[in-house]
């Protein structure tokens, strides 16, 4: 009877533990999802190529749970403009999107609101962050990333598919809000 | 024993909220303070920064 007792209250307390290591859920759905989600549509609309795929791609990236989520109503202005372009780059009629483009625009918008300098950002911030989400989402963020010509330092592509830089700039401005590393390395003058 | 916190690491993680909570406030106002044209004219704005318009 005590043995009993006892291996229950070990089979409890590494439920709560294992449940501790989980990702905390947001929205309802486990942050592990959305990834899973990214990715799986990412591999569909590599396959596919088609509308009805990259739709669902931007869906998948807009639900993405962030410090600022896109609101519905602007979701559905921005959408539309990022699927098109989505196609039209990967059928290489749209140029993408730079990562000096993303700087221009996160530093135009900290200007434009008058964020404090921390918040500006810069090629190198951005790559990172490339870097960091291609670990995690590789067939989203790795499609289209190396260099036909590769060089010594020159392997990575710094344009992106309009669909990722959208993700990329969401996580961007999630790092400015939550996480320390690019503070720290701002502060070791690598901005 | 009970664990010693390192003053810097306590230093930074209450600067670090500090400034979080101060740039949440001030983006907040800002964004609050725009009308439906100001609102527009930053999506639009952003788009042809990314050249998606």
């Amino acid at each position: 009877m005590r043995a009993r007792a006892v291996v229950a209250i070990c089979a409890a307390a590494s439920y709560l533990a294992a449940q501790n290591l989980r990702p905390q859920p947001r929205n309802g759905i486990p942050l592990e999802s959305h990834s899973h989600l990214l990715e799986s549509c990412a591999r569909t609309a590599a396959i596919t190529g088609d509308k009805d795929s990259a739709n669902a791609l931007a869906d998948a990236i807009i639900g993405v749970p962030h410090r600022f989520t896109i609101q519905p109503d602007i979701a559905s202005l921005i959408k539309p403009h990022a699927v098109n372009a989505e196609l039209s780059f990967w059928q290489g009629l749209h140029r993408g999107v730079d990562e000096a483009d993303i700087v221009s625009l996160i530093n135009a918008f900290a200007d434009r609101f008058g964020l404090p300098e921390y918040v500006k950002t810069s090629a190198s911030q951005v790559r990172i962050l490339r870097m960091e989400g291609f670990l995690v989402n590789p067939i989203f963020l790795g499609r289209g990333m190396a260099q036909e010509k590769r060089e010594v330092g020159q392997q990575i592509k710094s344009t992106m598919s309009p669909l990722q830089a959208i993700h990329v700039i969401q996580t961007l401005v999630d790092q400015k809000f939550l996480i320390r590393p690019i503070r720290s390395l701002l502060q070791n003058g690598t901005r | 024993m009970a664990k010693v916190n390192n003053p810097q690491q306590t230093v930074l993680r209450v600067r670090n909220n500090y400034q979080r909570r101060e740039l949440e406030d001030r983006l907040a106002q800002r964004l609050s303070a725009m009308d439906v044209a100001d609102e527009l004219d930053l999506i639009q704005g952003a788009l042809s920064k990314l050249g998606l318009d």
